[in-house]
C-alpha cells in the first residue's frame, strides 16, 4: 500500500507539472497582455504603459516569465494578482475558497444524500410512480438551462414568493457593524462541518457492528447532543446571527444546485443497485428471513455504494472550483468566478494559481478516493 | 439503515434552522438601521438642460469676477435644521457588478486599481482646489478660495518658470479635524512628482510641465510651471495642463500619507517604491469630501458613511440661465459667484450632502439579479456602465416602481483609417466612405434607436466644446443619392471604374456593385480588411461592420469584414507593423469634457512610430491639424481653447481620419419612491456622476 502512495504521489507531481506548463501557455497564447486594458485612455502619456508592463512583468519573453511562475509555484509563491494589484494569489484564494467550499460542498452532500436516497428507493421498487416520477423529473432537471433555471427559482422563491434573498451571500444591513467578517464566519462554519462530520463518522465507525436497534439509538442520541452543544456555541458565540443570515443565503442556490444535479448521483446508485440485486448473497439474505429494509440497505446498498462513492469523491474534488454560473446567477463569488474573471482579463499569476490549485486538489482527491476504494471493499489490494 | 438516516438528517436539519431562526429572532440580531426621513429641503427639479455655457477662467489677464463674502456667522453653530438634510439613520443603496479593487487612492489613479467600480466607490472621498459644478460642469472652486492668480512668468535661481498663486478657503477639514492645509497639496504632489506616479496621476500632473508647489503660508499656495521644454522649447501651460489638469488633482492628508510614503520610499527602487505604497491599506485615512470608509465584505458590499461635521454640507448651490454660478456656505461663512450676475431665471438649486447617514454598495454577479433587486426595494440605484440590452430596457420601463434616465454619453464610436497606405491616404477616398455609410439607417432601422447617429469628434452632449457646423458628410441622402455623390468624389480625385455601381431606377439599392475601381496612379484598389468587434462583444459595432462592407462593395471598394475579439484588434492597433496591417477598423473611445484628447488621438507626434505607445494608431498627420493642436495644450483662455476646438472639429469631419460613427445613449435605473434628484440629466449619465451621491435625498 506505502509503495503505492508513493508512486502516486510522483506520478501527482509529474502530472501537476505537465499541467501547470500547459495553463501557462495556454492563458499566455491569449492575445495581448493585461497593461493593454489600461492603455486605452488617450490622455494617458505612453510612458504609463511601459510602467504597466514592468509592474506586471510582461514586458518579459514569455521563457522568462515561464521560469519564473515555474519558480514561484514551487516555492509555495503563487505571485502577485493583476487585476487585484496588489493582492497576492494565495490572499484573494484565502477569501475566496470558504465561500465556494460553504455552498458547493454542501450543495454535493445534500445532492448525493438526495440521489442515493432515491437511486435506492427507485432500484428497489422498479416500475412503480416513484421510479417513473423520479426518473423523468430528475433526468430534466440534470438536462435544464442552468442560468434560466436558477433565475426562474430566483424569479420564483424571492421575488415573487419572497421567502428568500435576491443572490449574494450575506444582508449589508444585517452585517452593518457586524463583530466579525464573512470569511471568519464561513471558517468557523466549516470548521462546524468538519467537527460534526468527524463525529458522526466516529459513531457510525463505532456503532457499526452493535445490534441495528442499539446502534440507531445510540447514533441518533450522540449526533442530536452533537448539533445542541453546536449550536449553542454558535448562539453563544455572537456571531450566530450572522450565520444564519449566510445560511438564509444559501438555500436557494442549494436548492438550485440539488436539483440540477442529484439525478447523476440517483442513476448511478439505481444501475449499480440492479447489479447487485442479482447476487446470490442478496438472495441469501431474503432467505434467511432479514426484513427488506435490512436486505437492501446492509446488503445491496452497501455493496452498490462503491461507483457511487467515487463519484462523489470527485464531485467534492470538482467543488472547489465552484460553478461560475451558479457564482454569477447567484452572486455568490467564489473560486469559479475567480478563474474565469482571471482569465478573461489576462491576470496570469491568478489564473494560474486557482487552476493550480483546483489541479492539486483534484490530483489529491483521486489518491483519498484510490485509498478509500480498499478501505470499502477489502477485496480491493494495490 | 439509509432511510432511517434521511429521516434523522431531515429531523437535524430541521432542527437546526429552527434554533437558528430562534437565534435570528433573539437580542443579538441588530435591528436595520434603516428609517424613512422627511426631508424638508425646496429642491427645484430641472428636466433639461442644453445650453452653451460662457465660461471665463481668467489665467493670463484680469477678469473682473464678484465675489459677495458675507458675515461669518458662528463657526459653532449648528446648521440650520430646516435647511439641512436631516443626517438621520437614511441608507442609500446602490448596487454594483464588481468590487472595487483597492481604497488607497494612490492605486486607484496611479495604478491597476483604477477601475470604474474603485471609482464609484472611493471616488467621493477626496476634495481638489476645483472642479466641475454639478450637472453643468462650469469650472469652479472646490476648496480654493476664488481664482487663481493669472500665470506670470518668474526666475529663480536664474531659472524662468510660469506661476499662478492660490489660496485654501478658511475652515476646510479632513474628516478628523485636522486643517486642510496648503502642504496637503504640495504633499500631494511631490509624492507624485518624486515617485513618477503613472496612469492618472500623470494626467492630471503633467511631468513635462508642472514642476512644484510650495507653501507660502498655510493657506496659500505658489506653483511653479516650466516655460520650457526638454529641448529648450518656450512652454505655456495651457488649460489642460493647469486648469484642467493640476487643479483637479485630489489632495491627499500629509498628517497621514506621510509616514506611509516614507516608509515606502525605504523599499527599494522606485518601483518597489510604488509597489509599498500602493499595498497600503488606508484604514483610518482622513478623507476631505464628506464620505469616509465604513466596511467592506468583499464580494458583497461596500459602505461609506458620512462624515460628521463635513464642512461642504449644507452648502447652497444655484446656477441660472445666464450662465452664473452661485455657492453659499454659511458654516465657512462665503457666498461666491461666477460668470455673470447671479440673477433671472435658476436653471438648478441644490443643497450639497451627503443627505444620508451611509450609503452601500451592493454586489451583484449578474444584471438580471441586479434589476429584480432594484425592482424588489433592496436597492435604489444601479451603477450599469454596461449599458442595458433592449429586452431589460422594455421590462424596467414596464415596471411601476422603477424610472428610466436616458442621458448622452460622452464617447464616440468610429471607423478609423490607416492614412499611411493608399487609398485610405486619400481624403477624397475617405470622404467617400463617409458618404456611403447611413449612419441613420443602421441606428433607426436596425438598432432601433440604441445608438444614436454622430458627425462631430466632440459628442453633442458636450454641448460648450461641441461643433454644430462641422460638415456632416451624406446626412439625409438616399442610397442612390449617396452612391452617386461617393462615385463622383472618387472621379473627382482621379479614381477609375472599369463599371460604375448601378442603382436601381427609385434609387432605392444597388442593383450591380462598382467594378476594377483603380486608385489614381492607376493600381487596383486592392480588398481592404474593416476589423471591428465581434457581435458578442458589442453588437452595435458588428452591425455597423457588415453594413460598411456591404455598402463599401457596392461602391467597388473590395472589403470583408472581419469580426474579431477586442483583444485582437487592440493586440493589432498596438502593434509594431501597425502601419503596413491595419487598413480599417472600428473602435471607440471615451471622453473628458476639456477635449485635449483631440490632441491627443490625432497629433501626428502621437503615431506609435514617433511615440511608444502613441494612439494615433492611423497615422494621421495633418500640420494644419498639428498647429491648432499644439495651440490648444497651450491654450490659456477658455474662449481661445473653444475656438481651436471648434476648427479641429470642423477640420477632422471634412479630412476624416475617423468617420465618426454613433454615440450610446447611458441609461440609469433608480427608485423614485425611494430616492429623488435635484437633476437626472448630465453628461455621461448619472453612473459617471458616481449616483450623485453627494446630492442624492433619501425619501
Amino acid at each position: 500500500m506505502a509503495a503505492y502512495i508513493v508512486k502516486r504521489v510522483l506520478q501527482i507531481v509529474l502530472t501537476l507539472f505537465v499541467f501547470l506548463t500547459i495553463v501557462f501557455f495556454l492563458v499566455n497564447a491569449q492575445p495581448g497582455d493585461i497593461s493593454r486594458l489600461y492603455s486605452l485612455d488617450p490622455n494617458l502619456p505612453p510612458e504609463t504603459r511601459a510602467q504597466m508592463q514592468e509592474l506586471f512583468g510582461v514586458n518579459e519573453p514569455l521563457w522568462k516569465q515561464y521560469l519564473v511562475h515555474l519558480k514561484n509555484t514551487l516555492t509555495g509563491d503563487l505571485g502577485v494578482s493583476f487585476s487585484l494589484y496588489p493582492r497576492t494569489v494565495a490572499d484573494v484564494i484565502k477569501e475566496r475558497l470558504p465561500r465556494t467550499l460553504v455552498l458547493f460542498l454542501t450543495a454535493t452532500v445534500v445532492s448525493f444524500y438526495l440521489g442515493f436516497g432515491l437511486g435506492k428507493i427507485i432500484a428497489w421498487r422498479r416500475g412503480g410512480w416513484v421510479e417513473y416520477t423520479s426518473t423523468l423529473g430528475g433526468v430534466t432537471l440534470y438536462t435544464v438551462f442552468t442560468p434560466w433555471f436558477g433565475l426562474m427559482m430566483i424569479w420564483l422563491f424571492a421575488f415573487k414568493a419572497g421567502w428568500f434573498p435576491i443572490g449574494k451571500f450575506l444582508d449589508p444591513v444585517v452585517w452593518q457593524d457586524a463583530p466579525s467578517d464573512a470569511n471568519t464566519v464561513f471558517n468557523l462554519m466549516l470548521a462546524t462541518a468538519v467537527v460534526l462530520s468527524l463525529i458522526t463518522f466516529t459513531v457510525f465507525l463505532v456503532t457499526g457492528k452493535k445490534r441495528l436497534g442499539m446502534a440507531r439509538a445510540l447514533q441518533a442520541g450522540i449526533i442530536a447532543v452533537s448539533v445542541v452543544i453546536v449550536l449553542g456555541v454558535w448562539l453563544s458565540s455572537g456571531v450566530g446571527y450572522l450565520a444564519w443570515d449566510i445560511v438564509r443565503h444559501m438555500v436557494l442556490p442549494i436548492a438550485t444546485l440539488t436539483l440540477i444535479s442529484f439525478a447523476g448521483t440517483m442513476l448511478l446508485t439505481r444501475n449499480s443497485m440492479l447489479e447487485v440485486i442479482r447476487e446470490d448473497y442478496v438472495l441469501a439474505a431474503r432467505a434467511k428471513g432479514l426484513p427488506e429494509k435490512a436486505v437492501r440497505d446492509r446488503h445491496v446498498a452497501r455493496n452498490a455504494l462503491l461507483p457511487v462513492v467515487t463519484s462523489f469523491v470527485f464531485s467534492l474534488a470538482f467543488a472547489i472550483d465552484g460553478g461560475v454560473i451558479i457564482e454569477s446567477i447567484f452572486s455568490w463569488p467564489g473560486m469559479g468566478h475567480t478563474l474565469v474573471a482571471a482569465t478573461v482579463s489576462e491576470d496570469l499569476p491568478l489564473a494560474v494559481g486557482t487552476f493550480v490549485f483546483v489541479g492539486l486538489f483534484v490530483l489529491l482527491a483521486h489518491l483519498a478516493a484510490d485509498i478509500l476504494y480498499a478501505y470499502l471493499d477489502p477485496r480491493v489490494r494495490y | 439503515m439509509v432511510k432511517s438516516l434521511s429521516k434523522r438528517a431531515v429531523f437535524l436539519v430541521a432542527g437546526f434552522a429552527l434554533a437558528m431562526a430562534a437565534m435570528d429572532c433573539g437580542a443579538e440580531a441588530p435591528a436595520p438601521t434603516e428609517r424613512v426621513v422627511t426631508v424638508p429641503v425646496e429642491v427645484e427639479r430641472v428636466v433639461e438642460v442644453e445650453r452653451v455655457v460662457t465660461v471665463e477662467v481668467p489665467v493670463e489677464r484680469v477678469v473682473e469676477v464678484e465675489r459677495v463674502v458675507e458675515v461669518t456667522p458662528d463657526a459653532t453653530a449648528a446648521p440650520d435644521a430646516t435647511a439641512a438634510a436631516p443626517a438621520g439613520p437614511a441608507i442609500y443603496k446602490m448596487g454594483l457588478f464588481e468590487d472595487p479593487i483597492s481604497r488607497n487612492t494612490w492605486n486607484y489613479l496611479g495604478g491597476p486599481a483604477g477601475s470604474v467600480w474603485t471609482g464609484y466607490v472611493i471616488g467621493g472621498y477626496h476634495t481638489s482646489l476645483y472642479g466641475y459644478s454639478p450637472q453643468r460642469f462650469d469650472w469652479v472652486p472646490a476648496v480654493a478660495d476664488g481664482l487663481p492668480t493669472p500665470l506670470a512668468k518668474e526666475t529663480v535661481d536664474g531659472t524662468e518658470f510660469w506661476t499662478t498663486e492660490v489660496s485654501i478657503k478658511q475652515g476646510v477639514e479632513w474628516s478628523d479635524g485636522e486643517p486642510l492645509t496648503a502642504d496637503d497639496f504640495v504633499f500631494t504632489l511631490s509624492t507624485v512628482r518624486e515617485l513618477s506616479l503613472g496612469s492618472n496621476w500623470a494626467s492630471l500632473v503633467h511631468p513635462a510641465f508642472v514642476d512644484r508647489a510650495e507653501a507660502l503660508d498655510e493657506h496659500r499656495l505658489k506653483i511653479y510651471f516650466k516655460s520650457t521644454d526638454d529641448e529648450g522649447n518656450a512652454q505655456t501651460p495651457g488649460l489642460s495642463i493647469w486648469q484642467f489638469g493640476l487643479a483637479f488633482m485630489p489632495i491627499l492628508p500629509e498628517h497621514y500619507w506621510a509616514p506611509v510614503v516614507e516608509d515606502a520610499r525605504q523599499a527599494g527602487e522606485v518601483p518597489q517604491q510604488i509597489e509599498a505604497l500602493f499595498a497600503h491599506v488606508p484604514d483610518g485615512e482622513p478623507t476631505a469630501n464628506g464620505l469616509e470608509y465604513g466596511q467592506w465584505e468583499p464580494g458583497a458590499f461596500f459602505e461609506n458613511s458620512t462624515v460628521p461635521d463635513y464642512y461642504g454640507q449644507g452648502t447652497q448651490v444655484t446656477e441660472y440661465a445666464n450662465g452664473a454660478y452661485e455657492a453659499t456656505n454659511e458654516r465657512l461663512g462665503y457666498t461666491e459667484t461666477y460668470y455673470g450676475d447671479p440673477t433671472g431665471d435658476t436653471v438648478l438649486e441644490l443643497e450639497i450632502g451627503p443627505h444620508f447617514e451611509s450609503e452601500i454598495f451592493s454586489i451583484y454577479g449578474n444584471q438580471d439579479s441586479a434589476i429584480l433587486a432594484l425592482t424588489k426595494g433592496d436597492i435604489d440605484f444601479l451603477f450599469n456602465p454596461l449599458g442595458l440590452e433592449k429586452g431589460f430596457l422594455d421590462r424596467v420601463r414596464q415596471t411601476a416602481d422603477l424610472q428610466v434616465v436616458e442621458n448622452l454619453d460622452n464617447g464616440v464610436f468610429y471607423l478609423g483609417f490607416n492614412t499611411r497606405k493608399p487609398p485610405m491616404n486619400n481624403q477624397a477616398f475617405r470622404q467617400a466612405v463617409a458618404t456611403v455609410i447611413d449612419k441613420e439607417f443602421v441606428t433607426r432601422t436596425i438598432l432601433q434607436d440604441t445608438a444614436i447617429p454622430m458627425y462631430a469628434m466632440v459628442p453633442e452632449g458636450n454641448a460648450f466644446w461641441y461643433n454644430n457646423e462641422t460638415a456632416k458628410i451624406g446626412q439625409g441622402l438616399g442610397r442612390g443619392e449617396r452612391i452617386a455623390a461617393a462615385v463622383e468624389l472618387l472621379k473627382d480625385a482621379g479614381f477609375t471604374y472599369e463599371k460604375e455601381p448601378e442603382v436601381s431606377e427609385d434609387g432605392a439599392f444597388v442593383v450591380n456593385g462598382g467594378e476594377g475601381l483603380r486608385m489614381p496612379d492607376g493600381t487596383e484598389v486592392p480588398e481592404l480588411e474593416l476589423i471591428a468587434p465581434s457581435a458578442g462583444y458589442d453588437p452595435l459595432r458588428s452591425t455597423f461592420a457588415i453594413w460598411i462592407e456591404r455598402w463599401l462593395n457596392d461602391l467597388g471598394i473590395p472589403t470583408k469584414a472581419r469580426l474579431i475579439g477586442f483583444n485582437l484588434i487592440v493586440e493589432k492597433l498596438f502593434s509594431e507593423t501597425v502601419d503596413k496591417d491595419l487598413d480599417m477598423w472600428i473602435l471607440g473611445w471615451g471622453f473628458t469634457i476639456f477635449p485635449n484628447y483631440l490632441e491627443n488621438i490625432f497629433h501626428s507626434r502621437h503615431s506609435p512610430e514617433l511615440e511608444e505607445g502613441g494612439v494615433n494608431w492611423g497615422g494621421y498627420a495633418n500640420p494644419e491639424f498639428d498647429e491648432l493642436a499644439a495651440g490648444l495644450l497651450s491654450e490659456t483662455t477658455i474662449e481661445g481653447a473653444r475656438e481651436k476646438a471648434l476648427q479641429m472639429q470642423a477640420l477632422l469631419a471634412e479630412d476624416l481620419p475617423y468617420v465618426t460613427l454613433f454615440t450610446t445613449p447611458k441609461i440609469d435605473v433608480f427608485r423614485p419612491v425611494k430616492v429623488e434628484y435635484p437633476y437626472t440629466t448630465v453628461l455621461g449619465g448619472m453612473a459617471q456622476a458616481q449616483g450623485l451621491q453627494h446630492v442624492v435625498l433619501i425619501k
